[in-house]
Order: C-alpha cells, then structure tokens, then sequence
C-alpha cells in the first residue's frame, strides 16, 4: 500500500508502517511534535523574551510527545500524567540526579525484598534495581514483572526520538 | 546465578524478586544496550548490566535534553533569512 510522501524529509518511514512498531511509534512522534512546535513557532515573539522559559516550553512539547507516543506503555501514561500536572518543571529527570528524586517509603519496593544472594553482590544489585526503577516512568510504582516488560520499550522509543529529533535538528543546520 | 529455584510469589504489587527475574532482565538487557550486546561474549554480572543500562538510560536522557535545546535555538532563529531558517520553516508549514 503506497503512502503519501507528504514531506520528501521523512522518507525516513516504511512505506507500510503498520507492520513496523518502531516507525508506529516515530511516526505519531513526529505526528504529535511538529504541530506543538508549529504553534510555539507562531506564538513565539511573546514566549522569547526569557530564553530559558522559551527552552523548557520546547523541552515540555519534546517530552510531551514522547509520553503521548507510547500510550500502550505504563511509563508512557504515568509520564503524560506528571506532565500534565505540572507543566513546566523538569521533571523528567533530566538535570535532577537520583539524590533529588524523593523515595516513597510506604510502599514495600522491589529491591527491598530481595534477599538470596551474597551480601555484597546482592546488595549491589538491589541498589541498581532501584536506581533502574527511579529511572523508568513510574518504575517505583511497578513490580519487577511490570518493570521486565516495560525497560524494553522504554529504552526503544528513548532511541527512536534520537533518531526524530537529530534528524530534525541535523537536517536543519548541517 | 543460584540453581535453586526461589518461589514465584504471585502476590499482587511488589513480590520477592527471584532469581530468575533478576536473570530474565539481565539477559533482556544485554541484548538492549549496545555497550553490552559488544561484549557478549564476555560473562557480565548482573550489576554490572544493571549500571550500564542506568548510565545507558541517563545518557539517552541527556542526549534529548541536549537536542531540545538545540530545536529550542533553531526555532528562536528563523527569523534569520539563513538556509536553515528556510528549511525548518518548510518543515513546520508542511
């Protein structure tokens, strides 16, 4: 089935991309991206007066189509959802190192059980597990067998916006 | 990796993590981060995959924020009459 090419830049897209979940997944990226930044483009003389602000309105749209991307994902609706709380933080954890994340202490949490190895060697699993979970969107809430399916996807589509975003970027300023 | 089996405890939320879960993420990883699919070969513990899927993740993490930034300048910039401008204009009246 032939796809219209509606712009000779994003030829980088199967030509039946039903049956390519990555394209799936680039594709309502971009499908979701380039009107947000279409309309900050256009709203733009009043949004550039602070050139930090105007960084994270850009950066919000960038995670925002990210997490709008991947619904069928847990980390993707969890992600969307902090999003929409709280519009312009950064709290993607981007800058924030792991120290800044605040632990949730009630709830009994995957590395917390972990028990069957040497002291040592099991000691520094859990510590990456959890670091692991404070990473993945909404991993601290998961168990490991909702972590096991959902690092898998995360990681694909945190590549395949590189892949989106540098050949925007790149397109434009090589 | 023990060859005793823990119990899969089916409890809802978080359960005793056995070790066949440790070692079902550790092997899904492995084939995930490219540092690690290179050094196949090689036995890899299991914290070590854990640490450089963290760093893996925080990398790919920076490398967006690094790329938003730049889209950020490059939208602030199209007033310019420079090719570029040009070009990322065109792409957002597609």
């Amino acid at each position: 089935m032939e796809r219209q090419i509606i712009n000779k830049r994003k030829r980088v897209f199967s030509l039946q991309p039903n049956k390519n979940p990555n394209a799936l997944f680039a594709r309502r990226y971009v499908s979701h991206l380039v009107p947000a930044l279409k309309k900050i483009n256009m709203n733009k003389s009043s949004l550039k007066t602070n050139h930090q602000s105007f960084e994270k309105t850009v950066k919000h749209e960038v995670d925002m189509a990210f997490a709008l991307s991947a619904q069928e994902f847990a980390w993707s609706r969890f992600l969307q959802q902090k999003l929409l709380s709280s519009p312009h933080d950064d709290l993607i954890s981007t800058s924030s190192s792991p120290s800044e994340i605040l632990e949730r202490s009630s709830k009994k949490q995957v590395g917390e059980k972990y028990q069957d190895r040497d002291e040592e060697e099991g000691g520094e699993i859990k510590k990456r597990l959890k670091e692991l979970q404070k990473l993945l969107p909404g991993g601290e809430e998961m168990n490991m067998e909702e972590i096991l399916s959902e690092i898998g996807s995360y990681i694909v589509c945190l590549e395949l916006q590189m892949i989106v975003l540098k050949s925007i970027v790149q397109d434009n300023t090589s | 990796m023990s060859s005793r089996r823990s119990s899969r405890s089916r409890q809802s939320g978080s359960s005793r993590i056995s070790d066949d879960q440790i070692s079902d993420l550790v092997s899904k990883l492995q084939h995930l981060i490219p540092e690690l699919r290179r050094r196949r070969s090689d036995k890899v513990s299991a914290s070590k995959v854990l640490q450089e899927t963290c760093n893996y993740i925080r990398n790919l993490h920076r490398e967006v924020d690094d790329l938003s930034d730049r889209l950020s300048e490059l939208l602030a910039s199209t007033d310019d009459n420079s090719a570029e401008a040009a070009i990322i204009r065109s792409l957002l009246n597609y």
